[in-house]
């Protein structure tokens, strides 16, 4: 051990005493040296992210465009690219449900905004049509306008205009109707533009339906609520079926079923079926109030 | 530019001051840079002087690039003074590898041309080494040793470091460290006490 500690305390041996001192000398380095020192420490701050950034974040976005495509493309295997595209299909399906929420939320809280305004005491009549015009484009609120019986629906809409209030749901329907009735000519030409365009599609698509027998069938009930949908299915239908007669018999035993379940519905509010010309009398509207 | 010359003293700072500068450093302070570069400056030059002593390579270029090196990439060391001093002599033993590596492939220059142009050699290199006869005497011994034992000499008399700190400088076992430096030690008496008996 002692050989072993005189060994290892050899650099104090007198002999190197000399050399020792050399190099504990200070060497004559001005800090001038240390300037290019401090200026390439300062430049290696940034590099610190680059491995993360060279070695993760490129090679994803690489893998995560590049394969897809390469799905897409066909170059890869049919079952693997098949994989890939389901993947894509439910990453999208994921990205875009929420999107389509935020979507919906912005589009209920702007109608919102828009009733409030409506409801606002300074708000003209005029305005308040237009602004519950928006809601007759949906079919559920038309449809919701359309159970209540007409003569009742007027009253209604004079109660809400002469007290300046107007209802967001069904209010548009409701005030389209008093207009057509009420002797103050109020300025709803707005009320459906879709509704007119809809109206005419339907002529013009109902031409060609007269021609077939089973497209009158099914175009004669013009008070069917789903009639725009319905009309465009057959047309597909009886375009492309290389057998119509039994599409247009499932279609027309599917509006007569309808026709059916719909046209109770006026019934308990005590007008009963006679409210059905007068609604289809009104007009596109009567009929897309029915919707 | 005058900055630099508030960081610390030239003198050897304690294990605590070291290690904060070292802390510092690692965080992007220059403060805790300087009183390190302040601190290891000086040895490191005398070592990296003992090293090429003799040959064309210039020390200084060496030293600046091993502080190139330590700048850059400080912020990726993780450890404390004693494995700062190893890793910086390790760098400066790379250093001084590439530095003989680029020497050896470069065409040397004849005598004549170098008497002509006064271009380096380590004759001139020699001019420039301000040590006493002594210490060039010894240097000279201890290159003459085979490399790694002139190597492991080098490292503990000069650079001061220790067993442990050699063995991670050079990359072997301490036990190895051991048995280079006491060969080395034995051949240098040796060596040194012939060249006094034959003065």
């Amino acid at each position: 051990m002692n050989n072993g500690d005189k060994f290892e305390d050899f650099p104090n041996d007198p002999l190197f005493s000399e050399l020792r001192n050399f190099a504990a000398e200070p060497v004559s380095a001005s800090d001038e040296a240390l300037i290019p020192l401090l200026e390439k420490y300062r430049a290696s701050k940034p590099k610190i992210r680059r491995p993360f950034v060279k070695a993760i974040a490129i090679p994803a976005i690489v893998i995560g465009f590049g394969i897809p495509s390469l799905a897409y493309a066909g170059v890869l295997p049919k079952t693997l690219s098949h994989q890939i595209e389901t993947a894509v299909r439910s990453v999208r399906h994921a990205v875009g449900k929420p999107v389509v929420a935020i979507a919906h939320n912005i589009a209920s809280l702007t109608s919102d905004n828009q009733a409030k305004n409506v409801t606002s005491p300074s708000s003209s009549p005029s305005e308040s049509s237009g602004a519950s015009s928006p809601p007759v484009a949906t079919p559920s609120q038309s449809s919701g306008a359309s159970s209540t019986p007409a003569p009742t629906l007027t009253t209604k809409n004079e109660e809400d205009h002469s007290s300046g209030q107007d209802s967001q749901s069904g209010g548009s329907n409701e005030s389209n109707v008093a207009s057509s009735k009420s002797p103050l000519p109020l300025p709803i030409a707005d009320p459906r533009p879709t509704h007119s365009e809809d109206k005419s599609h339907q002529e013009s698509s109902a031409t060609p339906r007269t021609t077939s027998p089973h497209g009158e069938s099914s175009r004669t009930p013009s008070l069917n609520p789903t009639g725009e949908n319905q009309d465009s299915g057959e047309g597909v239908s009886v375009a492309k079926s290389p057998l119509p007669t039994i599409s247009s018999t499932r279609s027309s035993t599917h509006d007569k079923e309808q026709e059916s379940k719909r046209t109770p519905r006026p019934t308990p509010s005590g007008s009963g079926i006679p409210s059905i010309p007068t609604l289809s009398t009104d007009g596109g509207d009567g009929s897309e109030t029915d919707d | 530019m005058g900055e630099p010359q508030t960081y610390g003293s030239h003198q050897a700072q304690p294990e605590e001051v070291l290690s904060d500068a070292l802390i510092q450093a690692r965080k992007g302070e220059e403060a805790g840079f300087a009183v390190l570069w302040r601190h290891h400056n000086s040895r490191l030059t005398r070592f990296v002087q003992s090293r090429t002593y003799g040959s064309s390579i210039d020390a200084d270029e060496v030293v600046s690039e091993t502080w190139l090196n330590v700048a850059k990439d400080i912020r990726k060391f993780d450890g404390g003074p004693s494995e700062f001093s190893a890793w910086l002599y390790s760098i400066s033993r790379n250093r001084i590898i590439d530095a003989v590596r680029i020497r050896d492939r470069q065409v040397r220059p004849t005598e004549e041309l170098e008497e002509a142009f006064w271009i380096p050699s380590p004759l001139n290199v020699e001019k420039e080494f301000d040590a006493s006869e002594e210490v060039r005497r010894i240097i000279r011994a201890i290159n003459s040793l085979p490399a790694a034992q002139a190597e492991v000499l080098a490292l503990r008399i000069v650079s001061d470091l220790s067993v442990a700190e050699t063995a991670k400088v050079v990359k072997k076992s301490a036990n190895s460290v051991r048995v280079l430096a006491h060969r080395g030690l034995t051949a240098l008496r040796a060596e040194l006490a012939g060249e006094s008996n034959n003065e």
